[in-house]
């Protein structure tokens, strides 16, 4: 590699909440969009970010798979870039030219870090730790020396909303969407000294084809690898379903996964927005190209494999059609794990509500059996050990009481199906990225029976998943003494929680009264779409 | 004092085949007027059948915060690449840039009597006010 022994010219980072593998526990990273609850902050981010193993030069062993992406097309372009660990940026200050800094969520305004924000008034870990980084005095050197800082990432929209620390961190430029086709012109513009944008919005026009898009040359966090960009469903909350649908060749996918095994990393997180839509037939899953895809992957992965997302449309065709769930777990995957765990978007119970947002969201069937689809899914996941992290979307646009009545009556008829299910608010994304957030005062009754029964079902079967299937590794026996104490915490505290959110409604009906200006910006907001993992694009 | 980002060497990739735009923007922009703003992007650019916008903003407000009004310009597009380069505060810094771009669309938000005052003096006549007053306000 070019120039590595000196240092590199060109440093991608992110702050200690991305560069981390979470003890190889994926959904512990989600600890880290909340606020240290029961217990010292330091203990909080152990559990959540651990710090990754690095080399000499500061590069860690896995990195978040977009950096990767970043890291890949610049070092295919001849540049001396590298992913670097945020603790050793410091040892690149001598040879800086450009700092390029990704995220899933700088600032905490995304799901789920502003619901919890809001509920507990505390700023999450995930805030504090990058605002600790673009403090820290590696940065602030790197800043003095006329190093270029370049930000990007799924959570860049957050920058509009932070026009001070924007000013103050002194950012030369924020890229907005997918990085393949512009980041070396960015890069090189800033290595020439050249003025750079503020902002970079890449519209569909400027999305690489399969082809553009590199195979990653450090292994990912916990061996996550897309098969797959875009989304064709339209859900109006969704930024994903903006960009065009493309697929990885299995080819592209299988070296991926060499790439993380060469460097030790066992496991596979198959990355997609509806993995089941894996060259569909539109929004029908076939067999065949799934069957296929699952066959090399799970021959070419040492340990686990796991999927990003599904929609539970897509869970309900292809079993009910195809008996494809039955085929893919029965036969192929759980003789080789005990489960597999996977999000997957509820959003709402309400059949008028899917109509409005979401009309494809339960295709091929009709909005009208949305409530139905997801109830069938959810069977078909229990029966198969296919364990889902559900999202619930609250205050969305045209929300009515109503519809979130709608949506409790649906998460009663859930509570028999192993799952965790996490209620979010709205943030304005996608189509409706132009639209309002929900604010603290938006808050209603319904929707704290919506917030007490999601936390009443996860509470239930969390215990289960702990007992049975997670954390089981004798090396993960402090991580979950850990999560046991958090969970005995809130156990002990459940009944509190109904009467603060009653007080908040009551705060937020004054507040409301009297205006809230920056209400965004302040810790009293917000909302919600659906969760990613921290370390999806 | 205020960087400039006008290009002097070369356009990044995603700037060329783009339609330029010029977006003075003032105080007293309401949500309304931004919205307009954004509306007014994109019917330019798709007007002339290209979906790149290059927005050169130049503002009293400052850099970053020019960007109060001008978010809306991105929170309500979803077709079009754009790239968004400050370009200064001044209604001097102004007549810099159409001098230097070359009879480019204008789009004056706000409260810009100045810069209206300016654009006036030199008889530039390409332009769009989006609830502006001409001349004079302040």
């Amino acid at each position: 590699m070019m120039g590595s022994r000196r240092g590199f010219e060109i440093v991608i980072t992110s702050d200690r909440t991305m560069m981390s593998n979470h003890h190889g526990k994926e959904f512990l990273g989600f600890m880290a969009t909340g606020p240290a609850i029961g217990m010292p902050e330091r203990l909080w981010m152990w559990l959540a970010a651990p710090k990754p193993k690095v080399d000499s030069l500061g590069r860690p062993v896995e990195a978040p798979y977009g950096l990767r992406k970043v890291e890949a097309v610049l070092q295919d372009a001849g540049y001396n870039a590298a992913v670097v660990d945020p603790d050793h940026i410091h040892k690149h200050l001598d040879t800086m030219k450009a700092l390029l800094i990704g995220h899933h969520d700088f600032f905490a305004y995304g799901p789920p870090s502003s619901e919890w924000w809001v509920m507990t008034g505390q700023e999450p870990v995930n805030r504090k730790s990058f605002r600790k980084f673009m403090e820290s005095p590696a940065v602030r050197e790197a800043k003095r020396r006329g190093v270029k800082i370049i930000v990007g990432g799924p959570a860049a929209w957050q920058w509009l909303w932070a026009l001070e620390e924007w000013k103050r961190w002194g950012v030369d430029c924020v890229v907005d969407g997918e990085a393949e086709l512009v980041i070396t012109d960015i890069v090189e513009a800033a290595l020439n000294n050249e003025p750079l944008p503020d902002y970079v919005y890449v519209g569909p026009a400027d999305t690489p084809s399969v082809e553009q898009i590199p195979v990653i040359k450090g292994a990912s966090v916990n061996g996550l690898i897309e098969i797959m960009r875009g989304c064709p469903r339209g859900c109006k909350f969704c930024s994903v379903t903006l960009r065009p649908l493309r697929f990885l060749p299995i080819d592209h996918i299988l070296k991926e996964i060499e790439v993380n095994a060469r460097a030790g990393i066992k496991n596979t997180i198959l990355h997609s927005e509806d993995v089941f839509l894996y060259h569909a037939d539109g929004v029908k899953p076939r067999p065949e190209p799934l069957l296929r895809l699952h066959e090399a992957v799970l021959k070419a992965t040492p340990g686990t494999i796991s999927w990003a997302h599904l929609s539970l449309a897509a869970i309900k065709y292809a079993e009910e059609k195809h008996k494809l769930v039955t085929k893919l777990m029965q036969d192929m995957i759980i003789p080789k794990q005990r489960y597999i765990g996977v999000e997957v978007g509820i959003e709402t119970g309400s059949v008028r509500l899917a109509k409005i947002i979401m009309p494809a969201k339960s295709a091929p069937y009709p909005s009208e059996k949305w409530p139905e689809v997801v109830e069938d899914a959810f069977r078909i996941m229990h029966e198969n050990y296919i364990i889902p992290a559900a999202t619930i979307i609250l205050g969305l646009p045209e929300e009515t009481p109503d519809d979130v009545v709608a949506t409790a009556e649906l998460l009663d008829r859930l509570r028999p199906y192993r799952s965790l299910i996490v209620p979010m608010f709205f943030v304005p994304m996608g189509a409706l990225k132009n639209r309002d957030w929900f604010k603290k005062h938006g808050l209603k009754e319904e929707h704290i029976d919506v917030l007490e029964l999601c936390l009443k079902h996860s509470m239930y079967w969390v215990e289960d998943l702990i007992n049975k299937f997670y954390l089981n590794e004798p090396l993960l026996m402090p991580v979950r003494l850990g999560i046991k104490l958090f969970l005995s915490l809130v156990r002990r505290n459940i009944h509190r929680i109904r009467p603060a959110l009653e007080a908040m409604i009551a705060e937020g009906r004054k507040e409301a009264e009297v205006g809230t200006p920056h209400a965004v910006a302040s810790a009293g907001v917000t909302c919600g779409c659906r969760a990613s993992n921290p370390h999806q694009q | 004092m205020v960087s400039q980002q006008v290009l002097t060497k070369s356009r990044l990739g995603i700037e060329e085949n783009s339609k330029e735009i010029v977006m003075v923007v003032c105080d007293g922009v309401s949500s309304a007027d931004a919205a307009m703003l954004a509306n007014e992007v994109a019917k330019k650019t798709v007007r002339e059948g290209k979906r790149r916008a290059l927005i050169y903003v130049v503002s009293p407000l400052g850099r970053p915060e020019y960007f109060e009004v001008v978010k809306s310009v991105i929170q309500e597009n979803i077709g079009l690449s754009m790239s968004i380069r400050y370009s200064g505060s001044k209604p001097k810094d102004l007549l810099e840039l159409i001098s230097r771009l070359g009879n480019p669309d204008v789009v004056i938000a706000g409260l810009c009597g100045d810069f209206i005052q300016a654009l006036d003096n030199a008889g530039y006549e390409n332009m769009v006010f989006i609830h502006s007053k001409r001349g004079g306000d302040k």
